[in-house]
């Protein structure tokens, strides 16, 4: 038997683990001698299989547990119902602006032969689709307004995501343009926007518009928010154009099945 | 010896998922490290055109032209308001805003003794041409929402006018009848504003499932039962040994 420090021991030859504790703690019982027969520690190998098996299952738990902890890339919760991440056809060669946001013409019109035109202020376009390349996400989007007792209306089924239509309009000069969705719903399961959770700065974020045209945004902050807590100026009107996407997270209060916080992705024009 | 190792096993075994469901309640309890960080401004962004001042036109033309730009974006507010206002009453305000706001400016400019640089600013026309792209319901609530904008710019830069020390008694008083002048514009823009629906939230209750919550909190319920279950278990083993 070779003797380890705190008092564990390893018995030559039979591969057992024993636990000897110093004197004065864990003492033997009065009368009971340690290795009395009856108490099963006769038996060679007994004693160590069950706490090699208390510490393997321990082990499981830890390292399922700390997998469960890491910040692992996100579940990406492609919406049911929602159209199937497809891709992009390769680049058009008439496209003059191959990937980009506006299509203005000016190119076409210095092609004509014509003046250039001062610059118009560019007009945004109602938004109808919300697409995160990265997570595979695609997502329809309504419009939505402020109900009745002043909360944002969220639209249901979670797979669908609310534009707030008071705020601006994708890909225009100016303004924040408002997007808010379930990040899970007790009959629909996880939402679109719960994705948020997981998204981190760099990100990009694409805007389908009505008349088709596409806006690329990146992400520049993930902010969490007590619900009562809530910036107003995640609405805020005018100033730059930006996009701000909202969501539920925090702790669960299964009694009000209401979340404690509200997460806030706010991103600007690619 | 086989009752020790057993205690032994199982003190180890609670520990370990002690420890566990403390660091999962504790996850559970910090979710995020961005928690209550402030949310960056629009005019925080890099390359951002303009922030406040900007969009009152404090560098440029001082308080007074800042007025002027915002009068005039009023009344070119009014005019969309009128032409595409989809509700009675948005049309009925467009040509309120468009009167009052023609007024405001020909005040103004007296007050500024004649030269008052007038122009909406580039924010102010990003949010005209916005409307310009709408129509129907979507066209009113972002009108509503425009019109409160553009008239607490206009009320910040009156007050402005009225707090400087150097502005004349002309303008004082064009600042002032124009606050009088915005007053009586709030109240029927506060009756339409709340029906449409173009308020600024108050909350957004987004989630309803609990599914979202679900990857931590179950499981560290699990394991603190579970942890305290091992532990009730070895002392009751103790006492029996003992």
């Amino acid at each position: 038997m070779v003797a380890a420090p705190g008092g564990l021991t390893v018995e030559a030859g039979q591969g057992t683990l024993e636990f000897d504790p110093p004197a004065g703690r864990g003492a033997v019982a009065p009368g009971r001698h340690p290795a009395e027969p009856g108490d099963g520690a006769a038996v060679p190998g007994h004693g160590g299989r069950v706490p090699r098996a208390l510490v393997a299952a321990g082990s499981v738990l830890l390292l399922g547990g700390l997998t469960m902890l890491a910040p692992g890339p996100g579940a990406v919760a492609t919406p049911l119902g929602a159209p199937e991440p497809q891709a992009r056809p390769g680049p058009d060669p008439l496209d003059l602006h191959p990937g980009g946001p506006v299509v203005d013409g000016e190119l076409a019109r210095l092609l004509a032969g014509e003046a250039p035109a001062p610059e118009p202020i560019r007009a945004g376009t109602p938004p109808v689709e919300l697409a995160l390349p990265a997570r595979g996400l695609r997502a329809p989007v309504v419009a939505v307004t402020t109900g009745p007792e002043g909360a944002l209306v969220v639209p249901e089924p979670p797979s669908t995501v609310g534009w707030w239509s008071p705020s601006a309009l994708a890909g225009g000069a100016g303004g924040t343009t408002v997007l808010a969705g379930h990040v899970d719903s007790r009959t629909g399961g996880l939402g679109a926007l719960a994705v948020l959770r997981h998204v981190t700065e760099g990100e990009e974020v694409v805007l389908l518009g009505a008349d088709g045209r596409s806006v690329g945004y990146r992400v520049t902050a993930r902010r969490q928010y007590t619900k009562a807590e809530l910036p107003p100026e995640v609405f805020a009107a005018g100033g730059p154009p930006r996009l701000v996407l909202i969501t539920c997270g925090g702790a669960f209060d299964r009694s009000t099945r209401h979340y404690a916080d509200n997460v806030v992705v706010f991103a600007e024009p690619a | 010896m086989r009752t020790r190792s057993l205690r032994q096993a199982v003190a180890n075994a609670v520990a370990v998922v002690a420890i566990i469901g403390i660091v999962f309640g504790a996850v559970t309890a910090c979710a995020s490290t961005d928690q209550d960080q402030p949310a960056p401004t629009a005019s925080d962004q890099p390359g951002a055109p303009g922030g406040p001042n900007a969009a009152l036109g404090m560098g440029a033309g001082g308080a007074l032209g800042a007025a002027g730009s915002a009068a005039s974006a009023i009344t070119a507010l009014g005019g969309l308001g009128q032409a595409q206002g989809a509700a009675q009453n948005v049309r009925d305000l467009g040509a309120q805003y468009s009167t009052d706001g023609q007024a405001l400016l020909d005040q103004l400019k007296q007050g500024a003794g004649g030269t008052l640089d007038s122009e909406p600013t580039a924010d102010q026309q990003a949010t005209l041409a916005d409307l310009r792209a709408r129509n129907g319901e979507q066209f009113d609530q972002a009108w509503l929402r425009a019109a409160g904008q553009l008239q607490q710019q206009a009320r910040d830069a009156a007050n402005a006018v009225l707090a400087d020390e150097n502005a004349s008694d002309e303008a004082k008083a064009a600042a002032q009848d124009a606050l009088d002048r915005l007053d009586s514009l709030t109240e029927g823009l506060q009756e339409a504003a709340a029906p449409s629906g173009a308020t600024t939230p108050k909350a957004v209750d987004a989630g309803s499932g609990g599914q979202a919550a679900g990857d931590v909190t179950p499981a560290a319920i699990v394991l603190v039962g579970l942890g305290a279950l091992l532990l009730a278990g070895a002392l009751w083993w103790r006492r029996r040994a003992a």
